[in-house]
Formats: C-alpha cells, structure tokens, sequence
C-alpha cells in the first residue's frame, strides 16, 4: 500500500509542475505563414524594469530606460531576442518636428550587452539596422500626468540574433543588467531582482515551442 | 603646553579644511560603468557668467550663456562646455531653421586664451546637434538653442590651464539663419574672474575624483 501512496504522490508531483511549467510559458505569436511555409513563434513579453518607475521613480539620465521588455521568438530556424524600450522626457517647450525624427538609431553593427551574474559580458548583434521617431503628449494630454510640460517618449522594438550557443549561455543563469547600443548613444536596463531569470525563460520557452509540432497558442 | 595646542590646532585647521575643499566638489557622476568597468567622472556645471552680468542680461533679454563641467572616462579627460544661445525673431521659424540653428561638427575646435596669450586648442569628440525651441522673452518671440560639447582633454593641457588663467574661450560651431555666433562662425567668451575661478574648480574637481 506504501508504495502504492509513494508512486502515486510521485505521478502527482510530476504532473502538476509539468503542468505548472507549461503553463509559464506563452505566447503571442504561432503562425506559418501561407506560402513560404515558414512558421513563426513569438513568446509573451517579460517586463524587466521596476514597476516602481510608474510611480514616480523612474531612472533619470540620458541612458536610462523607463520600460524595458524582452521576448523571444524564431522565424523557421532562425531564432531571435527582441528588446522592447520606452525611453521617455518631460520638457517644457513642444518639441519641433527634427527633434522627434529618427530619436534612436541603431546602425547594423550595434550590440545588445548582457551582463550576466556571474559578471561575464555577453554580445548580441542586432538584426539589422532600426531608427524610431519619438511622439509628444502637451501637457494634461492623455497619458500625460504632467499639468505644465510635454512627455516625450519614443518606443522601439530591437531583434537581435540567437545562435545554439548563445542559447546555452544565457539559459544558463540570470542576467542582472543590458546596455542596447544606439550608435554613439546607449540604453541601460537594470533588471529587476524578481525578473533575472525571465529572459532565460522566454528563451527556454520558443525552444520548447520549436521543439513541439503542436501550435503553441 | 602652548606648542601642542598650537600643533593640535594646525593639524584640526588642515582637517577641516581639506574635508570642506573635497566636499565643495560636487559629482553628476562617480561610479564605475559596469559593461566597460571604466571609472566615470563628471562634476556639476559650473556657469561662468557672473551674477551680475546674468543680471544685465535679463534686463536685455540676452539670455547667452556658457557654463563648465570637467569629465573623465577611464583615462581620458574631458571639458565639456554647455552653450545656450537666442535671437528674436517675428514668426515662428521652419522645422528646417529649427534643426539648423547650431551645429557642432565632430573636430571643431575649442580655444582657450591663457593670460600669457598661449593658445590650448581642443576637438570636439562628435558631431552635436543644438536643442532649439522657440518661445518668447518678455513677450518678444525668440529662438533659444542649447548645446553640450565635449572635448578630450590631455594631462598638459590641464597643467597648464591649473597654472594660469584663461582669459578668453573662443567656441568653433556652425549655426543657420539666427544670429548666434560671429561672422566666423565662432562664439567668443571673456571670462571674468568667478569663470576663471570655476573653470579652475572644475579641473581640481576632477582630479580629487
């Protein structure tokens, strides 16, 4: 009867944190495309930075980012990190139109640095090359908090390339820090205690997807 | 008994005063960067327009400005001058007027006139664009353009500006359809006592780092 009750619990356990385990991960995105036959898998995005940025402690500096997300995905065989960042100002003056056009650019030989726990530095090269342009709010605008200046913000969405490789190294432990290269500008990302291990996961999620014949979502 | 007193004294004058030389130095940045593991230094800015003038100024709506910051990154050093210029103007100008107001091109330079008439010559590190808006002062609408340019610094350079003072800062820059700079295409700026002072405090800053 013991061993009944011990290989019984045993089957429980299994299931519910196979189940636990599948049910982190999610997707956005399982498609194949009509005529290429191509199927793309996109994970859910993670959100990295503080929610306390909401609150009124956001990073300040010309390098600071507001809100930074990453997801992972593969187009047929090619898999892929994206990052997601707003980067964002109040000023007191409505911008000009130069201004919000082309606010980040990041040239074809740019890098994603990820700083990994145990202080290893590993490079990611983008995709291709990107620019975005930047929308203003006036004051008391929607989404705009502010009685008195303009919010400034600009979003942009960066692939950078994933080999096998690089894939064992960055499921490998947590990350702790990014810096998204931008021509002769940066962006820095501090990654929050809790979502260290996220991009691990969102990474360890499309090869699973990969893996599975199944769609996804 | 009057010589300890004496020596114990000196010893809490050099104390006290040294903590409050290296406290007046005031740092933007001190930290190391974590990807380059470079030691990044920046002091605050330091304006080099006295009050008075500042003063003057205002009563003519000349809002001209030039302000100092020292900087470091691993070894190499840098003086950063941040510039802020206007002009009236009778409509609000074009997108294209307003990007081309003030341009600082990748090695342009920034001379210093020393008291003794030396020339120290510096290159701006890159190419930066002005931050221009148009509002108005006092009612008369204007165009106000703001730059920071950094120019790298050699250990020379700095000596010679810590041994004597600079008389005047000539700025190289390429501005569009508003009066900003001279007919050389250059902004010129006489300091006055309290800018030698700071731009002198600015490089001792950087050094305590």
């Amino acid at each position: 009867m013991k061993f009944f009750v011990s290989v019984l619990t045993t089957f429980a356990i299994l299931l519910t944190s196979a189940t636990a385990n599948a049910a982190k991960c999610k997707y956005e995105d399982d498609e194949v495309d009509k005529f290429t036959n191509v199927r793309t898998v996109q994970s859910k995005q993670k959100l990295l930075t503080s929610m306390m940025s909401a609150f009124g402690r956001a990073p300040k500096g010309p390098h600071a980012v507001y809100a930074g997300n990453v997801t992972a995905g593969f187009e047929g065989d090619d898999y892929f990190l994206e990052m997601r960042i707003l980067v964002e100002t109040y000023i007191p003056d409505k911008p000009p139109r130069y201004e919000l056009e082309n606010a980040i650019v990041v040239p074809e030989d740019s890098h994603l640095l990820i700083l990994m726990a145990d202080g290893n530095i590993e490079r990611l090269p983008v995709s291709r090359a990107y620019s975005f342009n930047s929308e203003f709010v006036p004051p008391n605008g929607p989404g705009n908090s502010s009685k008195n200046d303009y919010w400034k913000s600009t979003e942009a969405h960066i692939n950078y390339a994933l080999d096998e490789h690089m894939m064992t190294v960055l499921t490998s432990q947590d990350a702790t820090n990014m810096r998204i290269e931008a021509g002769e500008d940066y962006y820095d990302i501090k990654i929050q205690k809790k979502s260290r291990g996220d991009m691990a996961e969102v990474i360890g999620c499309v090869q699973q997807a990969h893996a599975s014949e199944v769609p996804v979502k | 008994m009057n010589k300890p007193i004496t020596f114990a004294t000196i010893i809490a004058f050099l104390v006290i005063s040294s903590a409050a030389d290296a406290a007046s130095c005031k740092f933007k940045v001190n930290e190391v960067d974590l990807f380059t593991k470079q030691k990044l230094v920046a002091t605050e800015w330091y304006s080099m327009t006295s009050a008075m003038s500042s003063a003057f100024k205002i009563l003519v709506a000349d809002r001209t400005s030039v302000s100092v910051a020292a900087m470091s990154e691993g070894d190499q050093n840098f003086i950063a001058i941040k510039l802020k210029f206007n002009d009236g103007v009778y409509n609000e100008p074009s997108n294209e007027d307003m990007r081309d107001a003030l341009l600082v091109e990748k090695g342009s330079q920034l001379v210093i006139i020393l008291e003794d008439e030396s020339q120290i010559v510096l290159e701006a590190r890159k190419t930066v664009r002005g931050v221009t808006r148009f509002g108005d002062v006092g009612g008369n609408p204007v165009v106000e353009s703001n730059v920071v340019v950094h120019y790298p610094v050699g250990d020379e350079d700095i000596e010679a500006l810590l041994e004597q003072n600079a008389g005047f800062v000539i700025v190289s820059a390429t501005a569009g359809r508003f009066a900003f700079l001279d007919s050389n295409s250059q902004a010129n700026f006489k300091m006055n006592r309290k800018g030698r002072d700071r731009f002198t405090e600015a490089l001792t800053c950087l050094s305590k780092a």
